[in-house]
Parts: C-alpha cells; structure tokens; sequence
C-alpha cells in the first residue's frame, strides 16, 4: 500500500492531518506529470488536467476505487490550481518584465486580459469564494482548474449532480461578478 | 455580508429555477423587496450567467494555452524593453513567427551584438527526432560561412526548446520586395539570381541541401540588398513533425521540386528546380506554378510547364529563359549540374549586360541547349503520389513557408532600394552601420589595435578615445597631450599605444598602457611637433616624424633615440615599416625614400620613387602604396622591379586625400578624403582598373582618419567637419581569411 493510499483511507476515516499531508505528495507527482506534458505541449493542443489527475491516481494509489477518492481529487485540484498558477505567474512575468503588478479586479480589462492574467483574476476571486462558500470553490477547483466535468466534480466531492451544477452556476457568476467589479459594494 | 451573499446565492439559484422571464422578474420583485442592493446583485449574477464567459467555461489549462506568445520557455528578465532571456542572450522582440516556431531578435551578451534566434516550435520540439534534426542540420549550415547565406553563430539544445542562434539581417524578404513591386528588373533579377546561386553553390559544396528554396527565404540586407540566403536544411526538420496537425498549412509549395513534391529522395538538384522557380518569379512577378489549392499545386509542379517566361514578361532575353526552363526541367538529370555552373552563367551575363554588349540579344550556351520537352502527358501516378505527400508534409515543409522571415525583420519605413549591391563593375554604396560621437572636434587620426577589440581615435581636442569595438562605448580617455593628437600606433602586441601632436608646444611622443588607458612613458627631445608614429612590426623600433623632416628611431627596449636628419624637405608626414621590420618607407614633402632600420643607411631603389608622396607598405613587403595630399591620387610602386604606376588616373578625390589605409591582407586600400567621401579600392592584380569596391556616403564636411578592422569586415573614418567617427560595414569579400 502506496503512502498515498494509506493517507487517504486515514482522511476517508476522518483524519485531517492525513488529508493535510496528502497535498504535497499529489503536488509533487502532479507537477512532475505536468512539467513534462508542457514540455511537450503543441499549438492547440493543451495540457489535460484530467488526464493528469487520473495518471497521478493511477500511479499513486493504483487502479482501485474506494471512499478515500475524494480527498485524493480534492488535493489534485488544489494542487493542478497551484501548477496553473504559477504557469500564469511565469507568463505574465516574462511579459511585463518581472515587476508590474497585473490588472486589479474590478478592471472590466480583466475579462479581456491575457491568458494569464485571466488564470490570475479567477485564482485571486475564487481565493475570495472559497473564504464565503467553501463548496462553490471546491466546484470551481475541480472543474475549472483541474479540468473534471462538473458531474466527476459530483462524484470526486461526494455530491448530488443537481448540487454540483447548482453550486457551479452560483460560482461562475459570483466569480465573474466579483472579476467585473459588479456587487462588491452590497456589503 | 455572508448573510447577504448567502441570501444572494439562495436568491439567486431560485430565481433560475424559474421557468419564464416573467416569472423570474415576480419572484425577484417578492425576494429582494425592499432591498435593492441584494436586486442589483442577483440582477449582475443572473447576467453574467446568460452570457457566455470567455474565462470561466473553458478549463485554465485551455485558456493558458491560448497564448499566441507562448513565450514561457524564457526566463523572467530585469531589464527594461526585454521580453526575456534564453541563455545569455536579452530577447528584445518576436521578430517573426512561423509554423517551424518563432524568430526573436535578441541581444548576445557576451559577444555584445544583435542577434535573431530561431526557437524551434514546441510542437516540433516534442518530437525526439524533429529536435535531433533540427540540431543537426543547424549544424551543419553552420559549417557554412558564405556571404550569401546567412550565418548560424550557436545550436542549443539544452532547457525545453532547442534554438539556433544567427546573424540578424536587417531587411526584407524577396517575398517582400516581390509583393511591393511585382517584376524586378532585369539586372536586379540577375544581380540577386547570382547571389542566391553563389549561396547554394557554397551550401552545395558542402553537400548541405537547402530543400526550401523560395523568396520568403531570400534575404535582401537593408542598403546593400545583398542577398542572404537562410534556413538551410531546416524544412528537413520540419519533415519529422507529427502528422496529425492538420489544417495548419501556412504557405503553399509553389516552389517545391517534382521529386520533393513526390515526396522522393532530394539532391542538390531538387534546390537548383526550386532556383528557378525564384528567378521565373523574378521575372514574372509570380511564381510559376499557381492553383487554388496546394494540392493543384503540387500536381502543377509535377505535370505542368509554366507559361514560357517570354509571354508573361516579353523584355526577357531568350538566354534567361531558356536558362531557367533548364533549370525547371522535370528530369533532376536535365537541369544543370550545379549551382556554381548556374552562378558563373548569371555573372557572365550580368556582366555583358551591364558593359553594355547588349542584352536581349545575348546567345548562350544555354539558350543553345536543347529545347525542353513539356511534359505533355501527366502521369497520373505522379500527382496522386504528390497528394498523398502534401498529407504527410502538412505538418512539415510547408509549415515553415509563410511568415518565416529568417533573421530578416520586415523593412520597417526606410526602403532600400535604389541602393546598388556590388557587382563586378559597381562598388557598393554604403551607410554608416555606427556613427560614435565623443570628440568635440574635427577627428584626425584612427587606429584598430591588433587583436580588433579597441579602436583608438584622437582629434584636435587633444583627446584620445579608446571604443571597445563590442559595444563601441569609450573604455578609456587618454588625456595628456597639449595639442592635436595626429598620430597613433598600437605596439604589436596590442599593450601599447605611441601618441604624438602636431602642435609645437607638444613635440614628446607618449605611450599609453592600453588597459588601465594610463599613460606610461614619454619619448622624444621635444623640439618640434610630430606627424605621424609606428610601431615596426616586431615591436622592437618605434619611428616618428613630423616638422623637423628628422626620422626618429626609438629602441623600444632602451628608449635610445637615433636621428636621421633631413629625410624630407619641409616635413616627414608618414612612417612605415616593412613587414619584416628592416626597412622604412618615409614620405610627405620632396623625396619619398626607403632606410635601413638595423644601419640607417638610404635604400636605392631601381627608380626613383615619385616624390611629394606618402607611402606605406603592403603587407607583401614589395609594394608601396603612395597617396599624395593635394592631388587626391594614388599610386602603386613596384619596389623590385621599380615599376610606379598611377593606377587611379582620375583624382579619386576631387580636393584631397586626407588618409590611405591598407587592409591587414593588403587586398584593399581605403582612401578618404576633403569632399568627404571613404572609397575602398580592390588592389587585385588581375585587374586592368583597381577598381572599387565600396563608396561609403556619410560623414558631413572633410573626411580624416581611416582604419581597417584588422579582420577587414570593417572601417572606421574620421570626420574632420561633423566631428563624428563612423563605422562601416564593408562587403563580405574584404573580410580577411583567418
């Protein structure tokens, strides 16, 4: 049994501290993986988060399914939101020279941003939903940035369909609200 | 605010489960009553969510890939104006982009210059093979250094995408000047056929196959347009590309041979059918096989013959297209068998063209050839075979077509033409590359140190300039002497510089520690204001001379002075040495003579040398170059066998020369002078005319002071009115073999 097996069933049976160190087992590997598909990487084609994901899966914890799937999923989203991140921080570094700040939120030129001030603007909102609706987030994660569709979102957070779609309509337009600048002043 | 935004969300997701906009609009009404600020919030959240969202309804993976500057394999740079670093070098822009990948124009901080990179494309760059190529045929063009085909200076291929760095030309594409000016003329046609030909011919030699010979891989060099061939080799690498990238066919193989189309081995000879089809473009303005799509194309190449260029172009002489339709002939065996042939051809006819023996009407050998037979009935086989190669080359060949500028950035505003490159009998006509500005005054005297790194200039500011000639900023400034500084002469070795002034107040000669720029000696009785100072080539003599009409000679070792008087009759304004060091060559007013160095002793010559002359020796150690002040000529004196001949009859320069440099080959002599112009002169000896190479148009005013680079890629002038020293960037043929 893999560590990152015996750390999810750990989590599976309530442990947070085993949830906690899973994350950077699920970073590590998934960096690695995502490192070499962007080496490789060909013009319209794009990096797969999800294949990613599920290749880590395979690889970490082994073609089996169990309850401790969540967590896993859970951390590889975190951790391909990281990875993404800082791929977009790498553009937009070699961009504008290293020192600019990007375009606040709020900035209707977010929406017609680059590639990777974009990937920022949704990184620095969902970093704001997460603090109001941990779940919406956890959604948005999931199928924004690791790439599952919103029904394997469902399955990977242990939820309804109905739930996960609802949950990721409500965050799409908050997300894209608060992006716009719209309703910050309702509080 | 977590109650409002909860509210909102609650709101918000029931106001969606309502059926009908008016539906919708009464569940608002009775929601939000009364408070306004949750009604504008779900409002926003319900618009946003009936639009679609650019960002947010594709994956981040998706979206981060959209950049159509996937630039991230640079590394983040401080500096302003710099997109970022790649090795050592600072990328300033994309310069270019293609299917092969991207070209930048960055800049080599080590070796101090500009230069394009050409990144492989990430797409091709994940292939094993494709990067093995790339790198391979990379270098093998770099082994080959032709002034015609642009030079590959470094191949990386190391970090995440392998790149080929080289000569940035500044210029456009023949494709370009194609586009802008539709038919070239004929001795254009000509002038750049010969070029394109000399490059393939050196490529050839090298058994290096271009495989995509074409305008859009044509470089026409700002000011010169000279022609810069690039991408040698490099549509090879493009071969190994995936097949499945379909419909990213971003050029089309109008210029592609039957046997490249039929996606059969090539030779060289596959480059010569690509040759011309560019001169039939040349010649027509389009390229010879057209058709809507690439597939009629390459079925065109395989089958058809272009319309005879006659018909499309009637002022083409029968000669050249009779030459390019051998060059086009289906059979590789049929065509010429080489590149060189097909450069001797075009220069020979260019050269009858241009020395007026008529033209159109000039019969040759290839005009004589037999007539080609068209191909008149299509093998069918053959264009079925080419379709099925265009599948497999989609992702290859044609990729790299288009927008593939090679090191070449587009023209930006300035155009070139009207700007004749060098041909047998025109020289070229060329504007400064550098214009350095520091001295205060007129500039008289400039001086390249043996080793090419320092330029040294001195001027009637009384300063000396030491340019480090990477980055041509000053390094150091020698101040010291008390009048115009009108003589320098580096030691041998490179440590030293011997300075001396003209003026009466400042008769010492001063030696400077080139590297701390420090001045560390002073030679010299004092008595009278100097001309001109050398060092002998074996750094064991120093000579001076200047009012006194006194040749001093200094033991460099033991600063022991001899004098010889009387040498000239008013002033001794040039010494030099022989090659070995034995003997001197002293001129300026009255007799111009040789001396002994070891005895001080005259040396007869079998003639007497002309007089009011200025001479310095050739690096063959037998001849003279002599150049007079007022008269503006020059002549050559054949000291064994005592022939002077006047070889310039004209005056080269209509007032004065104002200085002569040789280069360190003695293959060329650069003159300039009062009017203001720099002439360099080809000192060939199979030439009736020593005829010029380069006219160098700049300076504002008199022209004083003249220097070969010691590699002779080079010159630098002074100005004696603008105040500025200008560099040039001569023709390829002075550069000095190593």
């Amino acid at each position: 049994m893999s560590d990152v097996t015996r750390l999810l069933e750990s989590a599976a049976a309530g442990d947070r501290q085993a949830a906690a160190d899973l994350f950077p087992l699920v970073y590590d590997e998934l960096r690695k993986f995502a490192a070499a598909r962007m080496a490789e990487e060909r013009p319209g084609q794009t990096l797969q988060p999800t294949a990613l994901v599920h290749e880590a899966y395979l690889r970490l914890v082994g073609d089996q399914r169990f309850d401790g799937r969540g967590h896993f999923f859970a951390a590889a989203a975190e951790a391909m939101r990281r990875i993404l991140v800082e791929a977009a921080r790498r553009k937009g570094r070699v961009k504008r020279g290293g020192d600019q700040k990007r375009v606040g939120l709020g900035d209707y030129q977010v929406t017609a941003g680059s590639p990777a001030e974009d990937i920022l603007a949704v990184d620095e909102a969902l970093t704001r939903l997460a603090a109001e609706d941990p779940e919406a987030a956890r959604v948005v994660q999931l199928h924004f940035f690791a790439g599952l569709s919103v029904e394997e979102a469902a399955e990977a957070l242990g939820i309804s369909r109905a739930t996960a779609y609802r949950q990721w309509n409500f965050a799409r337009a908050w997300l894209r609200c608060l992006m716009d600048g719209e309703g910050e002043d309702n509080g | 605010m977590p109650a409002n935004a909860n509210a909102a969300k609650a709101v918000f997701l029931a106001a969606l489960e309502q059926e009908t906009p008016a539906d919708r609009a009464a569940y608002l009404d009775q929601a939000c009553a009364g408070d306004d600020v949750l009604r504008r919030r779900v409002e926003a959240m319900l618009r946003a969510h009936s639009r679609p969202d650019s960002v947010l309804d594709r994956p981040a993976a998706e979206r981060l890939a959209d950049d159509p500057d996937a630039l991230d394999f640079l590394e983040p740079s401080a500096k302003s104006g710099s997109v970022g670093r790649l090795g050592h070098y600072e990328v300033l822009e994309v310069a270019g982009r293609g299917g092969m990948g991207i070209v930048l124009r960055a800049f080599d901080e080590k070796l101090h210059r500009v230069v394009a990179i050409k990144v492989l494309a990430p797409l091709l760059a994940g292939s094993a093979a494709a990067r093995q190529r790339f790198v391979r045929e990379a270098r093998a063009a770099a082994a080959v250094a032709h002034e015609h085909v642009v030079g590959i200076y470094a191949v990386e291929d190391v970090g995440p995408v392998p790149y080929l760095v080289m000569q940035f030309v500044e210029g456009r594409t023949l494709q370009a000047k194609l586009d802008g000016t539709g038919p070239l003329p004929l001795p254009e046609t000509l002038r750049i056929g010969v070029q394109v030909a000399e490059g393939l011919a050196a490529a050839h030699k090298h058994g290096l196959i271009h495989r995509d010979i074409k305008p859009a891989n044509i470089l026409l060099e700002n000011g010169v347009e000279r022609v810069k061939i690039t991408d040698f080799g490099l549509a090879r690498a493009a071969d190994d590309a995936s097949l499945t990238q379909s419909g990213v066919v971003a050029g089309t193989p109008e210029y592609m041979s039957p046997e490249q189309a039929e996606g059969k081995q090539v030779d060289t000879k596959s480059d010569l059918f690509s040759l011309g089809s560019v001169l039939y473009a040349m010649c027509a303005g389009r390229p010879p096989f057209r058709a809507e799509s690439a597939v009629a194309v390459l079925r065109r190449v395989c089958d058809d013959t272009p319309r005879p260029l006659r018909e499309v172009n009637p002022a083409i002489p029968a000669w050249l297209e009779g030459l390019v339709a051998k060059l086009q002939a289906k059979k590789p065996s049929d065509r010429f068998a080489s590149a060189a042939e097909v450069a001797t051809e075009l220069s020979r006819q260019l050269a009858k063209l241009q020395s007026g023996a008529g033209s159109s009407e000039a019969v040759s050998a290839v005009a004589q050839s037999p007539p080609l037979r068209p191909a008149r009935r299509p093998d069918k086989r053959l264009w079925v075979a080419a379709a099925l190669a265009l599948v497999v080359v989609v992702g290859g060949t044609w990729l790299i077509a288009k927008n593939w500028p090679g090191g070449s950035r587009p023209a930006d505003g300035g155009d070139p033409d009207g700007q004749p490159a060098p041909t047998p009998t025109q020289p070229v006509v060329l504007k400064p590359s550098r214009t350095l500005m520091r001295h205060s005054a007129a500039l008289r005297i400039l001086a390249f140190s043996p080793d090419g790194a320092v330029l040294a200039s001195g001027g009637i500011d009384k300063h000396i300039f030491l340019w480090d000639t990477q980055t041509w900023q000053v390094r150091s400034t020698l101040d010291g002497h008390a009048g115009p500084v009108v003589g320098l002469a580096f030691s041998p070795d490179g440590t030293h510089l011997a300075s001396v002034s003209t003026t009466p107040d400042d008769c010492l000669i001063r030696i400077w520690n080139v590297a701390t720029g420090r001045q560390v000696d002073e030679l010299g009785d004092g008595k009278s204001g100097m001309l001109d100072v050398a060092y002998s080539p074996d750094g064991k003599t120093l000579a001076c001379g200047g009012w006194d009409s006194q040749l001093h000679l200094f033991d460099v070792a033991t600063k022991n002075e001899r004098v010889i008087p009387k040498v000239t009759t008013r002033h001794l304004r040039t010494v030099s040495f022989s090659p070995d060091s034995r003997r001197i060559a002293t001129g300026g007013s009255g007799p111009t003579r040789l001396w002994d160095v070891a005895t001080h002793e005259e040396i007869s010559t079998p003639v007497r040398l002309p007089e009011d002359m200025c001479p310095i020796f050739l690096p063959s150690g037998n001849e003279l170059a002599c150049w007079t002040f007022p008269k503006g000529r020059i002549t050559l004196c054949d000291l064994p066998s005592g022939q002077v001949r006047t070889f310039w009859r004209a005056h080269i320069h209509p007032q004065a020369i104002e200085g002569l440099a040789v280069s360190r080959d003695g293959r060329f002599l650069a003159s300039v002078g009062n009017e203001g112009l720099a002439r360099v002169w080809s000192t060939d000896e199979q030439r009736d005319d020593r005829r010029e190479v380069a006219t160098c148009i700049g300076h504002e005013g008199a022209c004083y002071g003249v220097a070969f680079t010691p590699d002779g890629t080079r010159l630098a002038t002074g100005g004696h009115d603008d105040h500025t020293i200008r560099i040039w960037d001569l023709p390829e043929i002075c550069r000095v073999a190593p």
